[in-house]
């Protein structure tokens, strides 16, 4: 039976076609209607809700705008450094004049990624997301990325990960999902990525990092790390923070690799930043601790990959601004803050170490939160040196919802902790406050103790408004 | 003169994944606070546990970790039970509880011997157990509240040598089902609570350094001054 109604075979096919299409037209204005709907009520940034929505109603969306879209696409994880080092390639890559969207505001679950897509138009070149550890299998299998970064796995959120060797299973992974004529880059000095890779069909470009010769790392607060082959003691010729180096397995034979496009810390001015050379180009950071020169090296080596020349590459970087709690500066009561994350012991011993190294130090915040994005269990902050904060001589202000931890930690790192202040922008207040000239001040927050920093900082401002309107 | 307290950390550089240095600096510093002398030995693979042990401390690892070590263990087996049979004081937290027991099963059904010093088992099975915990503890027959965070594969039950180191009020402890937590025997014990364990729970650290100090004349445990660390603990009771 037929009828004009009934098409048959291709008909009834485009004929749904044109349907589904519809579908997903409404399905993503709708998308698109609800982040701007977050962010006019000023819910957020609208960065998760929208991908929520199409992850329910549109399943499909992400392989079809990856199809159709021309962009070249990035993708960055690993523990710490991943939204430095997504925003100094979008910074690079930016200074080339191309045109790159990405999740900028750090949202890096899959909502989050696929929110970032609803930006990309015909003439977006690049997409560099930052993508967190647990979904990257899934993301790579997705997206299939032209380009895959590893920053490092080290112990962090335990409590959601359980150990950091199943990190280290979850990056192996992605890099075995990754197609073999894409390009993978990993961090060379970090033995746990090195073992992580080894399935790895393509082929692999590593970068590392060097410290100012001369500089020692206190070994007390390295990582735990055993050959990942044979399970004896590895030797370093050299070691740079947690368990990064130049590592050796004596008893197997087995070597982490040498090499890659490495960033070497030329000079070092505490909170102003470092300077580092990478081949034989130059490059003063605004950012600064051997962490900064990972991410740099990383950053570059991207770059090249993607076609820029490290001269150029190194140039753009001299003008990159650091995201927000990543060494940002703020000025409070006259005085200079500056804004330090912190999420795990490697983390949290790097930041340490750049404040103590500067003289201008008047006074630290420590603000440590327990909620799901910080990790619930603190006891992370045993295996941080806050020995080295309390040999430093300033005050000390525990805050965050586990100030009373943050005490107790400084009163056994020999130090006397402040009076305890629970709220992070009030916290920072009083250190600002009690600097004297030409003294600074420093937040080390955790990720949400950070956010909440922000908040308390611009709700002070509402209120000063408020007050002056009555 | 009193002679130094002498504390043995067994394998510091890789028994440490929750903040179990925290363990050792809170025994040391509770000493030191009370001009008591005290020494700290950290055993590294291939080294030997010196004789003259007052407490052990055994820290936790991946499974990666104390697999690698088992070896190691195996040979320090007698000499840490010559240091319990001499009246030390031996604490193992989380993976170091597991190593104090007679073996430890792991996902893939593999059993590596421990020492065989706590009458206890664990074999993993099912999903991590992960959170806050508060137990009503005692040790030598002081009775305490003890807090925590746990966070194991491994679920351990406990044979009749040994007793449990508390009930759990709020957590999983040993194995979700009976609500045991940690164990006992003399002067060995082992716990899953970490946060680091002894910081914010100084009855509890005391009452292990006054066992260690029993053999020794002369080593007066005078009150300290505790309130951050009792501020810290019932925050961490209080704490949902």
């Amino acid at each position: 039976m037929s009828g004009p109604y009934l098409p048959k075979g291709d008909g009834l096919r485009s004929g749904s076609r044109r349907l589904r299409t519809l579908r997903t037209r409404v399905v993503r204005l709708g998308a698109r209607g609800l982040r701007n709907a977050v962010r006019l009520v000023g819910a957020g940034a609208g960065t998760s809700l929208p991908g929520l929505f199409l992850e329910r109603w549109d399943p499909t969306f992400l392989k079809d705008v990856a199809a159709t879209a021309q962009a070249t696409v990035i993708a960055v994880s690993g523990t710490n450094g991943k939204t430095t080092t997504a925003s100094m390639i979008r910074h690079i890559l930016r200074s080339t004049g191309a045109t790159v969207a990405g999740n900028e505001g750090g949202s890096n679950m899959t909502r989050g990624i696929w929110t970032t897509f609803l930006d990309v138009t015909p003439s977006t070149d690049y997409i560099v997301l930052e993508v967190d550890e647990a979904v990257a299998p899934q993301v790579v299998a997705a997206l299939q990325p032209h380009l895959l970064l590893l920053t490092n796995v080290f112990r962090d959120q335990l409590d959601r990960f359980g150990e950091a060797e199943r990190v280290a299973r979850l990056l192996g992974q992605s890099a075995e999902l990754l197609q073999e004529s894409a390009d993978l880059l990993v961090n060379i000095d970090d033995p746990s990525l090195s073992w992580a890779v080894r399935d790895r069909r393509g082929p692999v470009t590593g970068f590392g990092a060097d410290a100012m010769p001369g500089q020692s790392f206190d070994t007390a607060s390295n990582e735990p790390e055993i050959c990942p082959r044979c399970g004896h003691d590895l030797s370093y010729t050299s070691r740079t923070i947690g368990q990064l180096g130049a590592a050796d397995c004596h008893h197997c034979g087995w070597s982490c690799g040498r090499g890659g496009t490495r960033a070497q810390v030329l000079k070092a001015y505490g909170l102003d930043g470092i300077e580092i050379g990478i081949e034989d180009s130059a490059a003063r950071l605004a950012i600064g601790g051997i962490h900064a020169a990972y991410n740099a090296a990383a950053a570059v080596t991207a770059a090249k990959i993607l076609g820029v020349t490290v001269v150029d590459a190194c140039r753009s970087l001299e003008g990159f601004v650091p995201r927000f709690g990543r060494d940002e500066v703020l000025e409070l009561a006259g005085r200079r803050v500056h804004v330090l994350l912190m999420k795990n012991p490697v983390g949290a011993n790097a930041v340490f170490g750049q404040a103590c190294s500067d003289p201008r130090l008047g006074c630290a915040v420590v603000a440590v939160n327990d909620r799901t994005a910080d990790g619930r269990d603190v006891s992370w902050i045993w295996d941080t040196d806050f020995e080295l904060l309390a040999r430093a001589g300033v005050p000390l202000i525990p805050s965050g919802r586990r100030s009373e931890d943050v005490a107790l930690r400084i009163k056994y790192a020999g130090g006397t902790p402040e009076p305890a202040e629970p709220n992070v922008a009030r916290a920072i207040r009083g250190a600002a406050a009690s600097c004297a000239e030409g003294q600074e001040a420093i937040v080390f927050a955790t990720y949400t103790a950070m956010l909440e920093l922000r908040r308390g900082l611009t709700e002070g401002r509402r209120h000063r408004r408020v007050e002056a309107l009555r | 003169m009193t002679e130094d307290l002498m504390i043995v950390h067994l394998y510091p550089d890789l028994l440490r994944t929750y903040g179990d240095r925290g363990n050792v600096l809170a025994l040391r510093r509770r000493l030191e606070w009370r001009g008591l002398p005290v020494t700290v030995a950290e055993v590294g693979r291939g080294d030997h546990i010196p004789h003259n042990a007052d407490i052990v401390f055994i820290g936790g690892g991946s499974d990666r970790i104390q697999r690698a070590l088992s070896a190691e263990i195996d040979q320090r087996r007698d000499e840490i039970a010559g240091a319990a049979e001499a009246g030390a004081v031996v604490l193992g937290v989380c993976g170091g509880f597991q190593l104090l027991g007679h073996s430890y099963t792991d996902a893939s059904g593999a059993t590596t011997p421990g020492m065989g010093l706590l009458d206890i088992t664990t074999k993993v099975e099912g999903p991590r157990l992960i959170g806050r915990a508060v137990i009503d503890a005692s040790f030598e027959g002081s009775a305490m509240s003890v807090v925590g965070f746990e966070n194991h594969g491994g679920r351990t039950f406990l044979g009749l040598r040994a007793t449990a180191l508390g009930r759990v009020k709020r957590g999983f402890g040993n194995n979700g089902e009976d609500r045991s937590e940690g164990a006992v025997q003399g002067r060995v014990l082992g716990t899953y609570l970490h946060g680091p364990l002894l910081p914010s729970n100084p009855a509890l650290c005391d009452a292990l350094l006054a066992a260690a100090s029993s053999r020794t004349e002369g080593r007066d445990l005078s009150p300290l001054d505790d309130r951050l660390e009792w501020v810290a603990h019932d925050a961490a009771s209080a704490r949902r």
